[in-house]
């Protein structure tokens, strides 16, 4: 499976096999261009998954390690860039289970978790346009599954295909899932506006 | 990307214009001083071999191994405390055979011979100080038992203000537990030093159909938060956040969404289901309508009195400020405590969680979708 334009959105072009046995051998230089270049779809997708800006740094973090381990299973029947969302999505899901765990806990302890909010805070929101602003807002309110299809089709670009390779799951779960999806957002956007027409705030 | 003809159109390019705006809003972008420590930390852990990797593991292990068994310790010390107030009422027999002397756990009368419990009594005095004051239901089987060893109501401290409530109200309530009668915030005689005070508790106890033990936090002041409602319903964990014109939270894994509209009006989605409710002002209270998943609600709160369809039409009468008891249309007792924290929210909020929280399908129909909450408590 191709994907051609995320890796030729990076910088200094596409990371190739040759790149790749490079870094499997075990060069320096090559690592680093592999890291350069597929690091901010890593954060990217974190932040749209609504992680904190640091639990997205740690899922970083994780996945390039991950990488770093395994790249030596990696057979390359996949793009590259196919194989790296897998894995950034598996860990962006563990980064969320490990959260409600924690939140679970602090409800059974009684105890009130100062939890790292996904809110950028007030001068990157500032920085970001109003629009970007929404569009978090709406996606923080959807369901994990419909967000993480909605995400990975609507922003990120794959094709249904590869978003099912990403997830593990059929082509037509994905569709279905995306169908749904977008109602949802659909939703969320309207009520949103409507609130906002009234003067409400969220 | 991978042109698949079969995909459908993307939203970004042929979606309609307001949501193209947000879709093709700038994405997040990796701060270049992060993308370094990123770098630096994940070649710091390559360089890290096998051997420091699995000590780190072990390490990690028993670390969680430590910090589990020390929550365990905690959560089973704190889940006892809670448990046992249930237990109390349940059968005369248990308070005898587990009277819990001396320890710092009683809560409970324990039944003894007379002359015993005078010492007792004096002992476990200031411990009951230190805690909300539990009465207890008199058994059924009272009978049986030998008047001076019947259970008693345990005796309260001189500084807790008992509830305004005679002996002959326990007796209607048999079945359940009568934490009912206590407000969730008594007076309490120990400094502020001791213990941070704990949120308001809002508690359902309604025989065979629906146990709640809700923690609401007062978050008035902290921006549009007004309040936090968590804990569980028939075991389904809840976690809603009351703010200016919203609802918030989960139900188990279900998401909760109600915008609040004006005074009277909100709409939402519970569960993916589209839910809406309206509220009238009446005479003497408020009666609110509405849709939830798989079925329409009903809620009155007039002065003393509280009712909900479907569930329990007859109305649980205000035994004191926030407390309300009686028995429902099927026979069953109920009771509902209010604590100030809750009762402090605007009418359609306070009303709406009321609705959600409270209204319950008949049981025959436990077996039809959807189901917020577990059938049984």
């Amino acid at each position: 499976m191709n994907v051609a334009v995320r890796e030729d959105q990076v910088e200094g072009g596409p990371v190739d096999a040759d790149w790749i046995s490079r870094c499997k051998a075990g060069d320096k230089l090559a690592w680093r261009r592999l890291y350069d270049q597929h690091a901010p779809i890593v954060y990217r997708l974190g932040r749209r998954m609504g992680l904190s800006e640091e639990k997205t740094a740690d899922v970083c973090q994780e996945v390039f390690l991950r990488v770093y381990r395994n790249l030596g299973h990696f057979r390359g029947d996949s793009a590259f860039a196919t194989w790296l969302y897998r894995i950034a999505m598996n860990e962006v899901s563990r980064a969320h289970r490990e959260g409600s765990i924690r939140k679970t806990l602090a409800t059974l302890l009684g105890r009130e978790m100062q939890e790292a909010s996904s809110d950028p805070g007030p001068e990157r929101r500032a920085q970001a346009s109003e629009a970007a602003h929404v569009l978090e807002e709406i996606l923080g309110r959807m369901k994990p599954k419909k967000r993480s299809v909605f995400v990975l089709y609507e922003l990120e670009e794959l094709s249904t295909e590869e978003i099912a390779n990403v997830l593990g799951c059929g082509a037509e779960t994905v569709k279905s899932r995306l169908r749904h999806a977008r109602a949802e957002f659909d939703r969320l956007h309207k009520q949103r506006s409507l609130v906002v027409m009234q003067g409400g705030k969220l | 990307m991978k042109k698949n003809v079969t995909d459908p159109i993307r939203l970004k390019d042929e979606g309609p214009e307001a949501q193209q705006v947000l879709l093709r809003a700038a994405p997040p972008e990796m701060p270049l001083g992060l993308k370094e420590s990123v770098r630096a930390r994940v070649e710091g852990r390559m360089q890290g071999g096998n051997t420091s990797r699995t000590f780190m593991r072990l390490a990690f292990a028993a670390s969680l191994v430590l910090v589990a068994g020390g929550a365990m310790a905690y959560g089973v010390a704190k889940a006892r405390h809670f448990l046992q107030e249930p237990q109390n009422a349940a059968s005369p027999l248990r308070l005898q055979q587990a009277p819990r002397i001396g320890s710092g756990t009683t809560q409970q009368a324990i039944v003894l011979p007379h002359s015993n419990t005078v010492g007792l009594q004096a002992e476990s005095s200031t411990k009951h100080a230190r805690r909300k004051t539990h009465l207890n239901a008199p058994p059924q089987s009272v009978a049986m038992l030998q008047p001076p060893r019947v259970a008693t109501a345990a005796p309260a401290a001189p500084s807790i203000e008992s509830p305004p409530m005679g002996l002959h109200d326990f007796r209607e309530f048999p079945e359940g537990k009568v934490e009912a009668m206590v407000p969730a915030e008594a007076p309490s005689s120990r400094s502020p030093h001791e213990e941070p005070p704990r949120p308001g508790r809002l508690l359902v106890n309604w025989a065979s159909r629906r146990g709640a033990s809700l923690d609401v936090v007062d978050m008035y002041g902290q921006g549009d938060a007004l309040a936090r409602v968590f804990g569980t319903i028939n075991r389904t964990p809840l976690s809603i956040e009351i703010r200016k014109g919203l609802l918030v939270g989960k139900i188990g894994d279900e998401v909760v969404n109600v915008w609040l509209k004006g005074k009277e009006q909100a709409d939402g989605s519970i569960a993916g289901y589209d839910v809406d409710f309206k509220l009238s002002a009446t005479q003497n209270g408020y009666l609110l309508r509405g849709n939830l998943p798989g079925h329409t609600a009903r809620l009155e709160l007039h002065k003393g009195i509280l009712r909900w369809y479907p569930g329990c039409e007859n109305a649980l009468a205000a035994t004191s400020p926030g407390v309300y008891q009686g028995t429902c249309t099927e026979g069953k007792n109920a009771s509902v405590v209010l604590p100030p924290s809750f009762r402090k929210l605007p009418p359609l909020a306070r009303l709406v969680m009321l609705a959600i929280i409270l209204t319950d399908r008949d049981p025959v129909f436990r077996d039809r979708e959807p189901q917020i909450f577990n059938a049984t408590p």
